[in-house]
Protein backbone atom coordinates (compact mmCIF):
# COMPACT_ATOMS: atom_id res chain seq x y z
CA UNK A 1 0.00 0.00 0.00
CA UNK A 2 1.72 3.29 -0.76
CA UNK A 3 1.95 5.72 2.24
CA UNK A 4 0.00 8.82 0.62
CA UNK A 5 -3.07 5.58 0.10
CA UNK A 6 -2.84 4.65 3.65
CA UNK A 7 -2.83 8.60 5.07
CA UNK A 8 -6.47 9.14 2.98
CA UNK A 9 -7.33 5.97 3.83
CA UNK A 10 -6.71 6.43 7.65
CA UNK A 11 -7.89 10.06 7.87
CA UNK A 12 -11.55 9.14 6.23
CA UNK A 13 -11.35 5.79 8.72
CA UNK A 14 -10.26 8.21 11.70
CA UNK A 15 -13.47 10.57 10.93
CA UNK A 16 -15.77 7.28 10.49
CA UNK A 17 -14.19 5.90 14.14
CA UNK A 18 -14.40 8.95 15.65
CA UNK A 19 -18.16 9.26 14.98
CA UNK A 20 -18.69 6.18 15.69
CA UNK A 21 -16.63 6.37 19.08
CA UNK A 22 -18.88 9.79 20.24
CA UNK A 23 -22.16 7.97 19.33
CA UNK A 24 -21.11 4.55 22.32
CA UNK A 25 -20.75 2.33 18.84
CA UNK A 26 -16.97 1.29 19.76
CA UNK A 27 -17.67 -2.50 18.72
CA UNK A 28 -18.33 -0.97 15.14
CA UNK A 29 -15.39 1.18 15.45
CA UNK A 30 -13.29 -1.63 15.83
CA UNK A 31 -14.69 -3.27 13.23
CA UNK A 32 -13.32 -0.64 11.20
CA UNK A 33 -10.27 -0.12 12.35
CA UNK A 34 -9.48 -4.12 12.66
CA UNK A 35 -8.85 -4.74 8.77
CA UNK A 36 -6.95 -1.50 8.52
CA UNK A 37 -4.60 -2.60 11.17
CA UNK A 38 -4.10 -6.09 12.19
CA UNK A 39 -1.80 -6.50 9.67
CA UNK A 40 0.24 -2.95 10.69
CA UNK A 41 -0.49 -4.36 14.37
CA UNK A 42 1.10 -7.74 13.86
CA UNK A 43 4.17 -6.52 11.95
CA UNK A 44 4.96 -4.04 14.17
CA UNK A 45 4.37 -6.46 17.48
CA UNK A 46 6.41 -9.46 15.51
CA UNK A 47 9.67 -6.80 15.06
CA UNK A 48 9.38 -6.72 18.43
CA UNK A 49 8.89 -10.72 19.27
CA UNK A 50 10.55 -12.62 15.89
CA UNK A 51 7.95 -15.36 16.82
CA UNK A 52 4.41 -15.62 14.87
CA UNK A 53 2.01 -16.82 17.12
CA UNK A 54 3.52 -14.49 20.35
CA UNK A 55 2.80 -11.64 17.82
CA UNK A 56 -0.54 -12.99 16.90
CA UNK A 57 -1.35 -13.39 20.33
CA UNK A 58 0.07 -9.66 21.38
CA UNK A 59 -1.66 -8.29 18.08
CA UNK A 60 -5.24 -9.28 19.67
CA UNK A 61 -4.23 -8.18 23.01
CA UNK A 62 -3.89 -4.68 21.53
CA UNK A 63 -7.16 -4.81 19.45
CA UNK A 64 -8.69 -5.79 22.96
CA UNK A 65 -7.20 -2.79 24.54
CA UNK A 66 -8.05 -0.32 22.14
CA UNK A 67 -11.33 -1.68 22.17
CA UNK A 68 -11.21 -0.48 25.83
CA UNK A 69 -9.95 2.76 25.59
CA UNK A 70 -11.75 3.57 22.70
CA UNK A 71 -14.00 5.58 24.21
CA UNK A 72 -10.97 7.50 25.56
CA UNK A 73 -9.46 8.39 22.47
CA UNK A 74 -10.36 12.04 21.90
CA UNK A 75 -8.81 12.24 18.56
CA UNK A 76 -5.53 14.85 18.90
CA UNK A 77 -3.01 12.06 18.12
CA UNK A 78 -3.61 10.33 14.72
CA UNK A 79 -5.59 7.28 15.16
CA UNK A 80 -2.67 4.75 13.85
CA UNK A 81 0.02 6.49 16.14
CA UNK A 82 -2.37 5.54 19.25
CA UNK A 83 -2.50 2.50 17.67
CA UNK A 84 1.03 1.98 17.14
CA UNK A 85 2.01 3.13 20.75
CA UNK A 86 -0.59 0.64 21.93
CA UNK A 87 1.13 -2.17 20.15
CA UNK A 88 4.91 -0.77 21.30
CA UNK A 89 3.97 -0.92 25.07
CA UNK A 90 1.89 -4.04 24.62
CA UNK A 91 4.77 -5.26 22.79
CA UNK A 92 7.69 -4.28 25.61
CA UNK A 93 5.78 -5.54 28.04
CA UNK A 94 5.71 -9.23 26.96
CA UNK A 95 9.03 -8.78 26.27
CA UNK A 96 10.07 -7.91 29.56
CA UNK A 97 11.29 -11.08 31.88
CA UNK A 98 11.79 -13.16 28.34
CA UNK A 99 14.65 -13.42 25.68
CA UNK A 100 15.12 -15.59 23.10
CA UNK A 101 12.73 -18.26 22.64
CA UNK A 102 12.88 -19.16 18.90
CA UNK A 103 15.12 -22.45 19.39
CA UNK A 104 16.46 -21.51 15.74
CA UNK A 105 19.19 -24.24 15.54
CA UNK A 106 16.53 -27.18 16.42
CA UNK A 107 14.85 -25.82 13.87
CA UNK A 108 17.64 -25.67 11.10
CA UNK A 109 18.47 -29.20 12.10
CA UNK A 110 15.30 -30.41 11.96
CA UNK A 111 14.65 -28.69 7.93
CA UNK A 112 14.05 -31.08 5.51
CA UNK A 113 15.03 -29.23 2.36
CA UNK A 114 17.47 -26.50 1.22
CA UNK A 115 15.44 -23.98 0.78
CA UNK A 116 13.80 -24.26 4.18
CA UNK A 117 17.42 -24.58 5.73
CA UNK A 118 19.00 -21.10 3.87
CA UNK A 119 15.97 -19.37 5.51
CA UNK A 120 16.25 -20.93 8.55
CA UNK A 121 19.90 -19.49 8.14
CA UNK A 122 18.79 -16.35 7.27
CA UNK A 123 16.48 -15.69 9.98
CA UNK A 124 19.42 -17.03 12.74
CA UNK A 125 21.81 -14.19 11.09
CA UNK A 126 17.99 -11.61 11.27
CA UNK A 127 18.34 -12.26 14.46
CA UNK A 128 21.40 -11.59 15.81
CA UNK A 129 21.30 -8.16 14.33
CA UNK A 130 20.88 -5.73 17.31
CA UNK A 131 17.59 -4.77 18.06
CA UNK A 132 16.85 -1.69 16.27
CA UNK A 133 18.31 -2.73 13.19
CA UNK A 134 16.57 -6.09 13.28
CA UNK A 135 12.88 -4.46 13.67
CA UNK A 136 13.67 -1.80 11.14
CA UNK A 137 14.11 -4.99 8.42
CA UNK A 138 11.53 -6.97 9.55
CA UNK A 139 9.34 -4.46 9.25
CA UNK A 140 10.32 -2.91 5.96
CA UNK A 141 9.94 -6.36 4.67
CA UNK A 142 6.70 -6.54 6.54
CA UNK A 143 5.03 -3.96 4.95
CA UNK A 144 5.75 -2.94 1.44
CA UNK A 145 9.39 -1.74 1.95
CA UNK A 146 8.12 1.86 2.79
CA UNK A 147 10.64 3.71 4.78
CA UNK A 148 7.59 6.19 6.24
CA UNK A 149 5.26 3.94 7.14
CA UNK A 150 7.92 2.07 9.34
CA UNK A 151 9.07 5.44 10.71
CA UNK A 152 5.38 6.18 12.18
CA UNK A 153 5.11 2.82 13.35
CA UNK A 154 8.92 2.64 15.45
CA UNK A 155 8.52 6.83 15.93
CA UNK A 156 11.78 7.33 15.03
CA UNK A 157 12.64 9.57 12.04
CA UNK A 158 12.61 8.48 8.62
CA UNK A 159 16.45 9.31 8.53
CA UNK A 160 17.14 6.51 11.09
CA UNK A 161 14.91 3.91 9.42
CA UNK A 162 16.76 4.52 6.18
CA UNK A 163 20.23 4.10 8.48
CA UNK A 164 19.05 1.59 10.64
CA UNK A 165 18.30 -0.62 7.21
CA UNK A 166 21.58 -0.24 5.18
CA UNK A 167 23.35 -1.14 8.53
CA UNK A 168 21.84 -4.29 8.83
CA UNK A 169 21.74 -4.89 5.41
CA UNK A 170 25.51 -4.63 5.25
CA UNK A 171 25.71 -6.97 8.26
CA UNK A 172 23.86 -9.35 7.28
CA UNK A 173 25.84 -9.48 3.84
CA UNK A 174 28.83 -9.36 5.66
CA UNK A 175 27.53 -12.27 7.80
CA UNK A 176 26.23 -14.14 4.73
CA UNK A 177 29.96 -14.21 3.37
CA UNK A 178 31.35 -15.31 6.27
CA UNK A 179 29.15 -17.96 6.36
CA UNK B 1 25.37 -19.53 -0.71
CA UNK B 2 27.28 -17.36 -2.76
CA UNK B 3 24.06 -15.75 -4.36
CA UNK B 4 22.63 -14.77 -0.80
CA UNK B 5 24.47 -11.06 -1.09
CA UNK B 6 22.82 -10.41 -4.77
CA UNK B 7 19.68 -11.82 -3.51
CA UNK B 8 19.53 -10.51 0.16
CA UNK B 9 16.16 -8.29 -1.01
CA UNK B 10 14.18 -11.13 -2.51
CA UNK B 11 14.77 -13.51 0.57
CA UNK B 12 14.41 -11.18 2.90
CA UNK B 13 11.18 -10.59 1.46
CA UNK B 14 10.88 -14.57 1.08
CA UNK B 15 11.51 -14.67 4.94
CA UNK B 16 9.13 -11.81 5.74
CA UNK B 17 6.15 -12.32 3.60
CA UNK B 18 5.57 -15.50 4.88
CA UNK B 19 4.98 -14.01 8.51
CA UNK B 20 1.60 -13.89 8.19
CA UNK B 21 -1.33 -13.62 10.54
CA UNK B 22 -3.91 -16.87 10.79
CA UNK B 23 -7.25 -16.53 8.63
CA UNK B 24 -9.05 -16.87 11.68
CA UNK B 25 -7.66 -14.06 13.40
CA UNK B 26 -10.23 -11.43 12.62
CA UNK B 27 -13.25 -14.41 14.38
CA UNK B 28 -11.08 -15.21 17.05
CA UNK B 29 -10.58 -11.30 17.93
CA UNK B 30 -14.82 -10.69 17.58
CA UNK B 31 -14.87 -13.51 20.03
CA UNK B 32 -12.73 -12.28 22.28
CA UNK B 33 -14.10 -8.99 22.42
CA UNK B 34 -17.57 -10.24 22.46
CA UNK B 35 -16.67 -12.15 25.16
CA UNK B 36 -15.10 -9.44 27.39
CA UNK B 37 -18.47 -7.11 26.19
CA UNK B 38 -21.02 -10.01 27.55
CA UNK B 39 -18.61 -10.12 30.96
CA UNK B 40 -18.60 -6.20 31.60
CA UNK B 41 -22.52 -5.74 30.56
CA UNK B 42 -23.05 -8.93 32.93
CA UNK B 43 -20.39 -6.74 36.28
CA UNK B 44 -22.25 -3.86 35.37
CA UNK B 45 -25.90 -5.15 35.42
CA UNK B 46 -24.91 -6.98 38.61
CA UNK B 47 -23.42 -4.31 40.13
CA UNK B 48 -27.00 -2.09 39.20
CA UNK B 49 -28.85 -4.53 40.63
CA UNK B 50 -27.22 -5.07 44.07
CA UNK B 51 -27.33 -0.81 44.33
CA UNK B 52 -31.18 -1.48 43.41
CA UNK B 53 -30.85 -4.08 46.76
CA UNK B 54 -29.12 -1.98 48.81
CA UNK B 55 -31.72 1.36 48.32
CA UNK B 56 -34.40 -0.86 48.74
CA UNK B 57 -32.96 -2.26 51.59
CA UNK B 58 -31.42 1.42 53.22
CA UNK B 59 -34.91 2.95 52.47
CA UNK B 60 -36.77 -0.32 54.04
CA UNK B 61 -34.41 0.31 57.02
CA UNK B 62 -34.82 3.70 57.21
CA UNK B 63 -38.25 3.68 57.61
CA UNK B 64 -38.02 1.12 60.08
CA UNK B 65 -36.36 3.25 62.01
CA UNK B 66 -37.68 6.02 61.60
CA UNK B 67 -40.94 4.56 62.86
CA UNK B 68 -39.34 3.15 66.14
CA UNK B 69 -37.58 6.31 66.97
CA UNK B 70 -40.78 7.86 66.10
CA UNK B 71 -42.32 5.55 68.39
CA UNK B 72 -39.42 5.82 71.42
CA UNK B 73 -40.05 9.62 71.16
CA UNK B 74 -43.53 9.13 71.67
CA UNK B 75 -43.00 7.07 75.22
CA UNK B 76 -40.63 9.72 75.70
CA UNK B 77 -42.90 12.47 75.89
CA UNK B 78 -45.54 10.01 77.45
CA UNK B 79 -43.05 9.45 79.93
CA UNK B 80 -41.97 12.70 80.81
CA UNK B 81 -45.72 14.29 80.72
CA UNK B 82 -46.25 11.55 83.67
CA UNK B 83 -43.24 12.25 85.09
CA UNK B 84 -44.14 15.91 85.60
CA UNK B 85 -47.54 14.92 86.41
CA UNK B 86 -46.03 13.03 89.26
CA UNK B 87 -43.88 15.93 90.52
CA UNK B 88 -47.24 17.98 90.49
CA UNK B 89 -48.56 15.85 92.90
CA UNK B 90 -45.60 15.36 95.52
CA UNK B 91 -46.34 16.59 99.25
CA UNK B 92 -45.43 19.79 100.30
CA UNK B 93 -42.91 18.71 102.80
CA UNK B 94 -40.78 17.00 99.72
CA UNK B 95 -41.01 20.00 97.60
CA UNK B 96 -39.46 21.96 100.62
CA UNK B 97 -36.54 19.16 101.20
CA UNK B 98 -33.18 20.19 100.20
CA UNK B 99 -32.78 16.95 97.84
CA UNK B 100 -35.87 18.87 95.31
CA UNK B 101 -33.90 22.05 96.12
CA UNK B 102 -30.88 20.30 94.48
CA UNK B 103 -32.71 18.76 92.44
CA UNK B 104 -34.58 22.38 90.78
CA UNK B 105 -31.70 23.96 91.19
CA UNK B 106 -29.56 21.17 88.84
CA UNK B 107 -31.42 21.82 85.60
CA UNK B 108 -33.95 19.31 85.91
CA UNK B 109 -36.89 20.93 84.24
CA UNK B 110 -33.96 22.02 81.55
CA UNK B 111 -32.95 18.18 80.96
CA UNK B 112 -36.74 17.51 80.75
CA UNK B 113 -37.18 20.16 78.14
CA UNK B 114 -34.17 18.80 76.10
CA UNK B 115 -35.81 15.12 75.88
CA UNK B 116 -38.61 16.02 73.13
CA UNK B 117 -36.15 18.05 70.78
CA UNK B 118 -33.74 15.17 71.30
CA UNK B 119 -36.67 13.12 70.00
CA UNK B 120 -37.38 15.39 67.38
CA UNK B 121 -34.23 15.91 66.04
CA UNK B 122 -33.91 11.90 66.01
CA UNK B 123 -37.28 11.28 64.01
CA UNK B 124 -36.18 13.93 61.52
CA UNK B 125 -32.35 12.58 60.75
CA UNK B 126 -32.46 9.70 58.78
CA UNK B 127 -35.08 11.99 56.63
CA UNK B 128 -32.44 14.61 56.11
CA UNK B 129 -29.81 12.11 55.62
CA UNK B 130 -31.58 9.92 53.12
CA UNK B 131 -30.86 12.65 50.61
CA UNK B 132 -26.80 13.07 51.11
CA UNK B 133 -26.16 9.30 50.97
CA UNK B 134 -24.17 8.07 48.13
CA UNK B 135 -26.47 5.77 46.07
Amino acid sequence: MLPQSADTQGTTIEQQIMGLVRTGQRDQALRLIVPVFKRKVFALAFSFTHNRDEAEDLAQEVFVKVWQALPRFDGRALLSTWIYTITRNTSLSALRGRRETCGIEEAVASADNEAEVERMLLQRLVERLPDRQRQVIALFYMQDHSHEEVAQMLDMPVGTVKTLLHRARERLRSEIGND
Amino acid sequence: MTEYPDHLGARLDRLFGSVTLSPEFEARLIARVNAQSDAIERVDRDYRTAMVAASRWRRRLLEFLTMDVAAAAGLLIFGEAMVLRLLQTLPPGVKGSTLWQLVAGSGMSGLLVLIPVAAIAAILWPVFDYGRSPE
